[in-house]
């Protein structure tokens, strides 16, 4: 039975099938491969005020 | 001696030993009647052979001071491209009015005849003769042979500065025009001497793999800049890389026509909101946006866009949206922004920003979610209203771009490392194409 060697080709192969497979993944999941614009996460929300109360602080940057 | 045994027993014929004239040292005669001229590896000189039983008939001696020991000694035998040879010639060459200085030897084999091995700077070449290509004495820049696109690369005449073993043609002959033409890994060499014309077609090999072919113990000189045949890669090379990158980028652009062309773009909402009058320095009150409910997709997840559109001119504004998911309670945040300044200034009308801004929520759960605004505008601002309208499963052109990136990063670094391969190549060539 021949040897398989795992050549810098069969690298390469691999890597296209995983950039092409997470890309149909992130097609059909509407997901940005660069990341996204959402900020928090945190289902109880980052930023409470004294009062426990929600505090949305301003972000966007303008002249 | 039969064929059967050089090929299966890996047998040479036994050599003839002839005693030096000079010296009277053995002078071993591998090839027999085949060589011509012979150089005594002892006292250095260099004798016209005068056919069989009459002796050897002196010629010159070779300073001894440019002497060199051939890595590969004379005799020695080694299955070289899958072909026994024997050493039989060693010769040490420089190139006239320059000092660059190479080794050569001769192999001979009694089934394929005679090779060369030639070493310059640790780079090794294996060289044949070639009887099916010829441009004569014309000068060319470049031909094709055998499927490969040959380039000239060096002219040069070189004169022998030590010689011993064997040899079947007059290494003396000091007038012997080189004109070296490379398709790496191989290199065509045509020979002009005085009496005859030759073509070599030479294969760069690997020092391990001369070091294996001949059994040799000691080490090989180490090598020294790039070598004029020296393939780029032993691995893969950029012009592997790159019609399979060509093949994926096509896959990745049907894929992201096929995902452009399925999206359904489901309009959830869209509405106009007007900013209450505030006094200077109070913010404005946080707003309650649209609810509406994200359709089951097959993998339970699709992209959301917020399209935000206000009438700012010479200002800014900006919008928090936090949407809830009503089932999970999960909270996303994020901000959206417009701004357009437009002036008149030394003679010419300007303008910068956008009173639009679209941004996309990816990858949001299936589910129903209600929406809470916090706008943000200047103080004194002349804003007072906003439309923002929120569109399901938009398609996602930045991860085109993105996978196409990824795609070609492989075979980009490989042809820009194969550029400054080449470059770094032609470097020792008066015939460079790189400027």
């Amino acid at each position: 039975m021949p040897k398989f060697k795992f050549s810098f080709l069969t690298f390469f192969l691999l890597y296209l099938v995983l950039v092409l497979g997470y890309f149909v993944y992130a097609g059909m999941t509407g997901t940005r491969m660069l990341g996204d614009d959402t900020e928090q996460f945190d289902p109880s929300g980052p930023d409470r005020d004294s009062g426990g109360r929600r505090v949305r602080t301003h972000r966007f940057y303008h002249k | 001696m039969i064929g059967f045994e050089v090929k299966d027993k890996e047998k040479l014929p036994e050599p003839a030993v002839v005693k030096c004239p000079n010296c009277r040292n053995n002078i071993t005669f591998i090839t027999h009647a085949q060589a011509s001229f012979v150089g005594c590896g002892s006292c250095h000189k260099f004798f016209e052979t005068r056919g069989s039983g009459k002796g050897l008939s002196a010629l010159k001696f070779f300073d001894v001071r440019k002497q060199v020991k051939p890595i590969i000694p004379i005799g020695a035998k080694g299955l070289l491209k899958e072909k026994l040879y024997a050493v039989v010639g060693f010769a040490k060459y420089k190139e006239v009015k320059a000092a660059y200085f190479w080794q050569e030897y001769v192999l001979w084999s009694p089934i394929h005849g005679y090779a060369l091995l030639a070493e310059y700077d640790g780079h090794w070449n294996y060289f044949q003769f070639i009887s099916d290509y010829s441009h004569g004495k014309a000068h060319h820049g470049s031909f094709d042979y055998n499927g490969h696109h040959y380039n000239l690369y060096n002219r040069y005449r070189s004169e022998v500065q030590y010689a011993e073993g064997e040899f079947f043609w007059d290494i003396r002959d000091d007038q012997v025009q080189y004109a070296e033409y490379i398709a790496p890994p191989y290199t065509i060499t045509r020979i002009l001497g005085n009496k005859e014309l030759s073509w070599l077609l030479g294969e760069y090999i690997q020092p391990e793999d001369v070091k294996a072919a001949f059994n040799l113990g000691e080490d090989m000189p180490p090598q020294s800049g790039i070598g004029a045949s020296e393939p780029f890669s032993t691995s893969v090379s950029f012009e592997t890389l790159k019609p399979i990158a060509i093949a994926a980028a096509c896959i990745l652009l049907l894929l992201q026509v096929l995902f452009a062309m399925s999206s359904k773009e489901v309009q959830l909402n869209s509405n106009s909101y007007t900013l209450s009058d505030t006094g200077l320095g109070t913010a404005l009150p946080s707003m309650a946006g649209p609810t509406f409910t994200l359709q089951e997709t097959m993998l339970g997840k699709s992209s959301l866009e917020f399209k935000l559109q206000a009438p700012v001119v010479n200002n800014w504004f900006a919008l928090g949206v936090t949407l809830v998911n009503t089932q999970s309670r999960r909270e996303y945040d994020f901000e959206m922004g417009v701004e357009y300044y437009a002036g008149y200034t030394d003679g010419e009308n300007w303008s910068e920003g956008s009173t639009r801004q679209d941004k996309i929520i990816s990858a949001l759960p299936a589910g129903t979610y209600h929406v809470i605004l916090q706008p943000y505008r200047e103080n004194f601002s002349s804003v007072n209203s906003f439309t923002l309208a929120v569109v399901q499963d938009v398609p996602i052109w930045s991860n085109f771009w993105v996978a196409l990136g990824l795609l070609i990063t492989f075979p980009a670094v490989q042809w820009f490392r194969s550029y400054t391969f080449e470059k770094r190549r032609w470097m020792n060539s008066d015939f460079t194409p790189y400027t």
